[in-house]
């Protein structure tokens, strides 16, 4: 699709598209460069997005700790190595 | 969910992970146990230094042969690698992957097995991006890793799967086997074209939030070298598929 689109562009570009004068020699050129902060501002809004929206899950943490003492004692008392 | 005949079977590579294991083991054994499920967890150990092996021996003795199975390894031989090499002895029909450093919690797999029978998927896959899910322990810097290396997946590959390069999933056994034959990635890729290759393939896949905490003992290792290495791999698989 990327492809596509690039020779697309050059045809217009090198004039073999039935183009208006005012795109072919205004707009066409400047396509590319479109593109490109087109999708830096896509990405930047997206992973912004994403960033502020990051759950946090301090609750699983604590859970966590408290199982980690109770195998530790458990596991112990089985015999096993713990440091 | 209680006594069916399924039988899961949890593939748990490791490499130093002396203080990890034995927890990890015990939540898992609790957990099965809690839920009637039949299962055996599958340690591949790389030899690790620290006496991984021999705190898995002792584990073994403690929950059994047929709930702890030890296929240790020569040597630092990969994850992909150490999966084949897990599968192979595997005798579940269904396999869960997972970090053996407790980051992935095993209070997540009841519900992979339910999300799994409610729809017959063929991969289960945990997500930290959804509601429900989250991270704990990670600062800015280790967060906008994550976010932005997603992203960039998601552009190049559109897998259709929130959470890219997370590695906790449940796979039917058959599903997995044809997947991990025909990925070529390693490193952080390797758990993304796992997902590439079963869109491949059309395999259903669904998702359920999970927690991360990330690791508690041991050093969590993301630096420029991993950064480069994802995105060289990344471009390796979009030119290749």
């Amino acid at each position: 699709m990327l492809a596509a689109a690039a020779g697309l562009w050059l045809l217009g570009l090198i004039g073999l598209l039935p183009l208006p004068e005012v795109l072919q020699t205004q707009v066409w050129p400047a396509l590319p460069l479109l593109a490109l902060v087109s999708l830096g501002a896509y990405a930047f809004v997206n992973i912004g997005y994403n960033l502020l929206v990051f759950r946090e899950c301090p609750e699983a943490y604590h859970e966590l700790m408290q199982e980690i003492s109770e195998a530790k004692d458990d596991l112990r008392a089985n015999g096993v190595d713990i440091a | 969910m209680s006594s069916s005949a399924n039988k899961y079977s949890v593939l748990l590579p490791t490499y130093n992970e002396r203080d990890n294991l034995p927890i990890i083991i015990w939540l898992l054994a609790k957990m099965f146990k809690e839920n009637n499920l039949d299962y055996e967890i599958i340690i591949i150990d790389d030899n690790s230094p620290d006496g991984t092996l021999e705190v898995a021996k002792q584990l073994q003795k403690v929950y059994g042969e047929q709930h702890i199975v030890l296929r240790p390894r020569a040597g630092k031989l990969g994850l992909g690698t150490a999966y084949i090499h897990g599968i192979q002895n595997a005798t579940g029909n269904f396999v869960i992957i997972m970090d053996a450093d407790m980051s992935h919690h095993p209070k997540a797999i009841p519900e992979f097995i339910r999300k799994q029978a409610s729809g017959d998927y063929d991969i289960v896959t945990g997500t930290r991006y959804v509601n429900g899910g989250g991270v704990y322990g990670w600062d800015l810097r280790r967060k906008l890793t994550s976010r932005g290396a997603n992203f960039i997946a998601d552009l190049l590959l559109n897998p259709g799967v929130s959470d890219l390069t997370g590695s906790f999933r449940l796979y039917k056994k058959h599903v997995l086997h044809q997947i991990i034959n025909a990925t070529v990635s390693k490193g952080y890729v390797f758990q993304m074209e796992m997902m590439v290759r079963a869109k491949q393939f059309n395999f259903s896949v669904a998702e359920v939030p999970i927690t991360f905490v990330d690791r508690v003992y041991g050093e969590s290792k993301l630096g420029a070298n991993e950064i480069v290495g994802y995105l060289k791999g990344l471009w390796t698989l979009f030119t290749s598929v």
